[in-house]
């Protein structure tokens, strides 16, 4: 690792030291298996990830596996690194002579940061060009659902719920290395493991108009399909008792309880709703225990309900009531992000008194109920206004919007519909009697930019080029008037990467190699994507956005994501 | 109103990648201890209730400390171990001493004024002679960065012992809420004397004992923090 002598040149050194409560430590030279898992963001965006808690210690509880972290270093640290190689934070140790390099892909914006990384560990970004004595590169995560922009660069990829089959690709792992098997056969034996993705045993070939036109296997062990890799209860897959705890604070510092994977309503534009089929509960009973068990580990002061929808979870009323009991004692916070604004929600909200701490968000998602109807967004106008005015009358004055520009069949009366509706938002809090008013009404209105996913609905269609969001944009803000209203817009330069990244194939590796080595990093971060990089990388490697994100597919089209089935799994 | 707590001190040290964790993740980090040690800490009233404690003299980022002190109020009359708390802590935390103080003793920190540093940076063993020049000074001005400007400040009076001892230097300098000195400005004015360019980094502070009084007696542990606040008030 870096000299502590420099770690006080850079603005925050605690994220580097590791040294956190509940750190696991082994002695390396006792374990087969050194497992490095990436997170290509900064320390407190990755501590702050489920995936990675349970990842951790689901690996760690192998007594032949010792998995370290590795998060991406800010700009500062990247800076002042010069030539000392990305360490590990358990033992300081270089990942370059470890046994594998485990990226989680949360969002496509954070591919450049993947290679960088690579880079920084003294390796070469290109699989192919990776010798024996190198790890094993592989990525899991949402964004493993279409892998193949980062084909080039990945061994193989996890598709699926981590816990499902990485137990069995490990011991494979152990079994062939005893052997003095090579990577090659590893790869080879791991190939039909549920969730395995090897890139190097297919190669697409395209059409003169640059679709693809056959997708074949080049290795006779290589499946036809990908399947997802599924847990089945999660009541009877790992879930760990403990959870690392940063010494610094992070985006959120506090223990997450995950009521169920998948969703049960169909919105068209949700990548995450669709590929998480079938909705897998936990029991109450566990949820209790596991409660229990972190909030005395980790000692945390606030517990977080997640899932893409909680107050769809089945139990939701009864199980709060006796969460409450376990946190009220304990002097513990419940946070309930992503609650639908229903009369269950507001009633659990104000039980669990999060009314005085914080804002209420929810997502009306588009202005008019046309369009609402057309993504299947399963609300009405009159659930929320409904739903704000018992916000308002249970003291909520703080009101975030999220609404998206860019949907298909989206038109000016749409986008108009997101002025009218935030006004009539406003209206509903001035209804109050005035002695309910204790401030003036904050609503803050947030508009992305519609970027079409892979397994969605919209998969097919086209998504707007940056003019036309920059328009749509201007459209909205000239139509809100009210100074309560703050309207707040994503950038539509930032989408269009995206958008190349999320539909890409194979060829947009490329370009995301040649961003990448014009300095593009950390694209996520408004103050340092830089789409000048970009627009260049995708000129000189002809990844044209106008192909990746803009085309509308024709439904025949051989999509390069078609070989992977992530539907729920009959057997 | 005035609540009677079991309270109690404690001398910490803050060592090693400690060093690297500055004073408000300490605080939460000390929180997140007792509450995994289950130990009966007392929590303020009102909306949003914290656990009752306070540090006697918050630590730079970057420095290291043998004798760190953190008043903590317990509810009274459930028996407890505070030792047990090093169970909890991170590496380079550690408890060293702990003791009961009595209602009436006034606020660790309102009482500190002095505190001792010992500084390592490479060429120290020529310091000797600018040292006494500065202890020979009536006056010493160095610029003070404050967010807004920079202005000109005597702190002579803020420096009490100085000493080349071997294997550091060492500074007996003003501390807490009254009169502060950062043993930084101090060295930085001792290399700039010493014609040597070295950077911040590149200097090792390590703070030792906090005194009630500006003494500038050769060593005295009669007026160290620990020994007044356990006196019977």
């Amino acid at each position: 690792m870096i000299s502590e002598s420099k770690l006080l040149q850079i603005s925050k050194p605690g994220r580097y030291i590791g040294n956190e409560i509940n750190i696991v430590q082994k002695n390396p030279s006792t374990v087969d298996i050194r497992f490095a898992y990436c997170f290509p963001d900064v320390y407190e965006i990755g501590m702050s990830n489920l995936g990675l808690q349970i990842m951790y210690f689901l690996l760690n509880q192998r007594e032949d596996t010792f998995c370290e972290r590795v998060f991406m270093p800010w700009t500062d640290m990247l800076e002042i690194m010069e030539d000392t190689p990305l360490w590990a934070l358990e033992t300081g140790d270089s990942i370059r002579n470890f046994s594998f390099l485990g990226f989680t892909l949360q969002h496509e914006l954070s591919f450049t940061n993947v290679l960088a990384m690579l880079n920084l560990a003294g390796l070469p970004l290109y699989s192919k060009q990776r010798t024996e004595d190198m790890p094993i590169v592989c990525a899991g995560g949402p964004c493993a659902c279409n892998p193949e922009p980062m084909a080039d660069f990945i061994d193989f990829f996890y598709i699926g719920d981590g816990e499902a089959t990485i137990n069995i690709i490990l011991d494979i792992y152990r079994e062939n290395k005893a052997n003095s098997g090579s990577k090659l056969e590893f790869l080879e034996k791991i190939a039909n493991v549920k969730g395995v993705y090897v890139p190097i045993f297919y190669e697409p070939n395209y059409h003169s108009d640059g679709t693809i036109s056959q997708f074949v296997q080049t290795n006779p062990v290589a499946p036809k399909t990908v399947q997802r890799a599924l847990v089945k209860s999660l009541d009877d897959t790992f879930f760990p008792t403990k959870m690392l705890v940063p010494l610094i604070d992070t985006a959120h510092n506090r223990v997450s309880l995950e009521l169920f994977r998948g969703c049960k309503r169909g919105c068209k534009f949700c990548q995450a709703g669709c590929i998480q089929r079938p909705i897998r509960n936990r029991k109450p009973e566990t949820l209790l225990s596991q409660a229990k068990a972190l909030l005395e580990s980790t000692g945390h002061e606030e517990i977080s309900l997640v899932s893409l929808s909680t107050s769809d979870y089945p139990y939701f009323v009864p199980f709060l009531d006796e969460l409450l009991k376990i946190t009220t004692e304990r002097k513990v916070n419940i946070s309930l992000p992503s609650l639908r604004l229903d009369a269950v929600s507001i009633d659990a909200l104000r039980k669990t008194q999060e009314i005085r701490r914080s804002s209420l968000t929810f997502a009306p998602e588009a202005g008019t109920q046309r369009l609402r109807d057309v993504v299947n967004k399963d609300i009405t106008t009159a659930d929320i206004s409904e739903g704000c005015r018992a916000a308002f009358a249970a003291g909520y004055d703080r009101i975030k919007l999220y609404f998206m520009s860019g949907l298909p069949t989206e038109t000016d009366e749409d986008l108009l519909g997101i002025a009218t509706l935030s006004q009539e938002i406003c209206d509903e809090y001035y209804l109050l009697p005035r002695e309910q008013r204790k401030r003036p009404l904050a609503l803050n209105v947030s508009c992305s930019c519609f970027v079409p996913k892979p397994f969605t609905p919209f998969q097919w269609e086209s998504q707007d080029t940056a003019e036309t969001f920059l328009q749509k944009q201007r459209l909205v803000k000239s139509n809100i008037k009210n100074k309560r209203i703050s309207y707040r817009y994503h950038d539509a330069y930032t989408a269009v990467v995206e958008g190349v990244l999320s539909r890409g194939d194979r060829r947009v590796s490329a370009a995301i190699e040649a961003a990448y080595k014009k300095g593009a990093m950390f694209d996520s971060w408004t103050e340092l994507f830089r789409y000048d990089l970009w627009e260049q990388a995708f000129a000189e490697t002809g990844v044209s956005p106008d192909f990746y994100a803009h085309r509308k597919r024709n439904a025949d089209e051989i999509l390069p994501w078609h070989f992977i089935k992530v539907g729920a799994y009959n057997e | 109103m005035n609540r009677e707590y079991d309270r109690r001190l404690i001398k910490f040290e803050k060592v090693d990648k400690m060093r690297f964790i500055g004073h408000l993740d300490l605080l939460r980090i000390f929180q997140g201890a007792i509450r995994r040690a289950n130990l009966p800490i007392a929590y303020s009233s009102g909306f949003n209730p914290h656990q009752k404690m306070a540090f006697a003299l918050p630590l730079p980022l970057g420095m290291q400390s043998t004798c760190e002190y953190l008043e903590l109020f317990f509810e009274k009359n459930i028996p407890f171990n505070l030792f047990d708390l090093n169970d909890f802590l991170p590496s380079g935390l550690r408890i060293l001493e702990c003791y009961e103080i009595s209602q009436k003793t006034p606020n660790p920190s309102g009482a500190v004024k002095a505190a001792e540093y010992n500084v390592i940076f490479d060429g120290m063993q020529n310091s000797a002679p600018y040292l006494q020049e500065i202890l020979d000074s009536s006056q010493i001005i160095v610029l003070k960065k404050t967010k807004k400007s920079t202005k000109e400040t005597d702190i002579r009076p803020d420096i009490f012992m100085l000493k080349y001892i071997e294997t550091s230097l060492y500074m007996r300098i003003s501390a807490g809420s009254s009169r502060n000195l950062n043993p930084m400005i101090l060295a930085n004015y001792i290399l700039a004397k010493m014609g040597l360019t070295i950077f911040e980094h590149e200097i090792s502070i390590t703070r030792g004992n906090l005194f009630t009084t500006a003494t500038t007696s050769e060593y005295s542990v009669d007026n160290s923090l620990l020994l007044w606040q356990i006196k019977d008030f």
